[in-house]
């Protein structure tokens, strides 16, 4: 016993527990790391554990806003950094440590299940000996979810993984926030920007966690009331109130230090990396603000959502709120009952699964065609071939010396460029009318593609045009060209040189 | 205030947008207009959904996804599966169903998965050996039980699990007495009515299961079709079996 109080007595303190669940956050990583030596590329020594972390960081800083990070976008950020590690080997290599390093935090290679880590829990028994039993740990890190308005897949990153991030210790949010601004303001009197830049990108993931958390909730709200029904009645309503007021005191705190850093910016006496420090952090803290002022956006609606969702949810029947269990509940007993009785029900969750269709009202004149035309071997029946072609593109509208003319000028201009300039080249140039007006139509559909009609030619004459990884974006700036209205879109090879113009474009102005 | 006639016409507009599952509100500014009034507007809400009762629809959510609508069996929109090709008697149309199931307990095996709305991905391989190992399991118990030799899952346990050449011709092909050839078929099925879609960059005839599948599943699909089992449990079945 005396023994066990002076070495292994931590075991039964309270934080303890707490403790390894946060090491063990960190051990997909390492395991990643310790099984990069067996992939093709393991000769090579990527530093896994960093690229990790930077793919977590990449996936944060946009967690919550209208264009989440894609998988591709991460694999093709974390190639960037691989090439830098070890520019010698092929790009094929770099995208196979990125895709390595992200299926990884997603654990695709468990199909996604969450980690699961067995831990031991420590505890004494009234007679004072020690107990021990096995607890599991499960948590993810990374995830993928459909973004909705796009209908892509982007990557979300776990409470856990943030926490891990941000230093591995589950801390109350709002204390730590506080903590964080003081900690702040201290630096800043004493000068020691590079921690006060630490901690204020600290106090951005926490305000992202934070949001997520809210998200949480007023999802499930949202989904079935009575799941976080109690929650609502106990403690959510006190802490939608503490934390509205605690967010306007960090609205005001952190303007009231953005306001300080950029005193010391002004100040003419302050030395140069000191006010690079400061306004980068200035920034952080603006962006922090932002955060800020959407979360509490939501917290204020958050009542409402809950009143309107309560009055919408009680009219629903009640078969409709509970979620079905469908491996015990319907797959296993359809498959034990007799095959013509089972047709019934297993038919009945087809149909309404699908959703429906519409039903195709046949015309005279089409079905005299249809009867008269050759018989059509017969085929339809089987799963797609992958690489099927569906017959011969349709003839383009556009004549194809117009659709040269204009790649070539593109070309010549060089991208990333204003749509105006393109414009204001091609009438120099001399180039028939139909030029700029495919230029102006490729930008359009590639910054806003309509579904109406002939996708695939619309799809291949914007990439012909304008190349196939181009994008295209407004900032408000008009077009001034006779002839022309709107906005003057910016056009560029790809997404990340659009992202280099927006950052040069938004240091031009500040 | 009342709903004018062009209030009606939106109701009308806004009905078509959601009957074609393929269409995005993020693609289409008329469609997005209008579903931000059905989210907003209570009176334009009422009209579409009672508009969608008299067609024996519902809406089964109004996210950024679209209206998603839960169709009757009764409703003009329900679909036939006997629409798909190759499907025609009671043995098909069980397959179809079963198979439609079992991509449901494969991706949302407890009622908690449908709260999670991360990526599901599913491979025709995958279901395969899902389904045939849930067969093995019954044939170990049933043999001790000595079950009729009629239940539903013997019907796709006789299918063989391989490749098998359909009268020989072209390229290898499935044949209908496959089992790999149902999956595939209702997966592919699942493409074309915007439940899934297919993912070639993570491997051969693999699928992701889309958000609207989930909301089917856990909207409607599954308790509806819980309760039809149930109908059978309770005395339906015995009437019909011994009349």
């Amino acid at each position: 016993m005396s023994d066990l109080s002076t070495v292994g007595g931590a075991v039964f303190e309270e934080s303890f527990g707490d403790r390894v669940r946060a090491l063990l956050r960190a051990r997909p990583v390492a395991d990643a790391a310790d099984n990069a030596a067996r992939q093709m590329w393991g000769g090579c020594e990527y530093d896994v554990v960093t690229l990790a972390l930077a793919a977590i960081d990449a996936v944060i800083a946009k967690q919550g806003f209208d264009h989440e990070v894609t998988y591709d976008e991460a694999v093709s950020g974390l190639a960037v950094l691989a090439a830098g590690a070890h520019p010698e080997r092929s790009i094929d290599e770099h995208v196979a440590v990125a895709r390595y390093v992200v299926d990884a935090l997603l654990n695709r290679k468990e199909r996604e299940a969450p980690f699961s880590y067995q831990v031991s829990i420590f505890g004494r028994a009234d007679d004072g000996s020690v107990r021990h039993r096995v607890g599991t740990a499960e948590f993810r890190l990374l995830t993928e979810h459909e973004d909705h308005r796009r209908g892509v897949n982007v990557l979300r990153a776990s409470t856990d993984a943030i926490n891990a991030l941000v230093g591995g210790l589950e801390f109350d949010v709002e204390d730590e926030q506080a903590a964080i601004e003081l900690m702040l303001a201290r630096q800043l009197e004493r000068g020691a920007f590079g921690q006060a830049e630490k901690a204020a990108e600290r106090s951005l993931l926490l305000s992202i966690r934070y949001a997520d958390e809210l998200r949480t909730l007023l999802a499930d709200t949202v989904r079935d009331i009575r799941t976080v029904l109690p929650q609502w009645v106990r403690e959510v309503p006190e802490q939608l109130e503490r934390n509205r007021t605690h967010l306007e005191e960090r609205l005001a705190t952190e303007s009231r230090l953005l306001g300080h850093l950029r005193g010391a910016l002004d100040a003419p006496d302050t030395e140069p990396e000191v006010a690079k420090a400061s306004a980068r952090i200035a920034a952080l803290l603006e962006k922090c603000r932002q955060r800020h002022t959407e979360l509490h956006g939501k917290l204020v609606n958050a009542r409402t959502i809950f009143l309107d969702e309560q009055a919408r949810q009680s009219f629903r029947p009640v078969g409709g709120l509970r979620n079905p269990d469908i491996m015990d509940g319907l797959f296993l007993p359809l498959l034990a009952l007799r095959a013509d009785v089972a047709v019934e029900p297993a038919e009945a969750f087809a149909v309404l699964v699908s959703g429906g269709q519409v039903p195709r009202v046949v015309r005279v004149a089409d079905l005299v065609d249809d009867l008269l035309a050759p018989r059509r071997a017969p085929s339809p029946e089987d799963p797609p071939v992958p690489d099927e072609e569906l017959g011969d593109p349709d003839p383009p509208a556009i004549p194809p010396e117009v659709l040269g003319a204009a790649a070539r000028l593109v070309n010549e201009v060089g991208l990333p460029a204003r749509l105006s300039d393109l414009l204001l080249s091609a009438r120099a140039a001399d180039l028939p009318e139909e030029v700029e007006q495919v230029i102006v139509l490729a930008a359009l559909w590639k910054y806003a593609p309509e579904t109406a009609q002939a996708v695939s030619t619309a799809v291949d004459t914007a990439a012909r045009v304008l190349g196939a990884a181009a994008a295209v974006d407004a900032d408000g700036a008009r077009i001034t060209l006779p002839g022309w209205s709107g906005d003057d879109l910016i056009v560029a090879q790809d997404e990340e040189a659009l992202s280099r113009w927006a950052t040069v474009a938004d240091r031009d102005a500040s | 205030m009342t709903l004018s006639q062009r209030d009606l016409a939106d109701v009308g507009v806004l009905i078509g947008c959601a009957l074609r599952p393929k269409m995005r509100p993020g693609a289409d500014s008329e469609y997005r207009t209008l579903l931000s009034r059905y989210r907003a507007d209570v009176e334009f809400r009422n009209a579409v959904d009672s508009v969608l009762e008299g067609l024996d629809a519902q809406v089964l959510s109004d996210s950024d996804l679209g209206l998603v609508l839960g169709v009757r069996r009764e409703s003009v929109f329900a679909y036939r599966i006997s629409d798909l090709p190759n499907v025609g008697g009671v043995t098909e149309r069980l397959l179809v169903g079963l198979v439609s199931v079992a991509i449901a307990a494969y991706a949302f095996p407890t009622p908690a998965d449908f709260d999670d709305d991360r990526v599901r991905w599913v491979s025709v391989d995958e279901l395969e050996r899902f389904l045939r190992e849930t067969c093995e399991r019954f044939k170990r118990t049933s043999e001790q039980a000595q079950g009729s030799l009629d239940e539903a899952w013997r019907t796709y346990d006789r299918l063989s699990p391989g490749y098998k050449a359909d009268r020989g011709k072209g390229k290898a092909r499935r044949s209908p007495a496959s089992s790999t050839y149902w999956i595939a078929h209702v997966l592919t099925w699942m493409v074309d009515q915007a439940l899934a879609r297919s993912a070639p960059a993570r491997g051969p005839e693999v699928f992701q299961l889309l958000e609207r599948f989930r909301i089917q599943a856990a909207e409607l699909a599954g308790n509806a079709a819980y309760d039809a089992l149930a109908a059978i449990r309770r005395g339906d079945h015995d009437r019909r079996v011994a009349p």
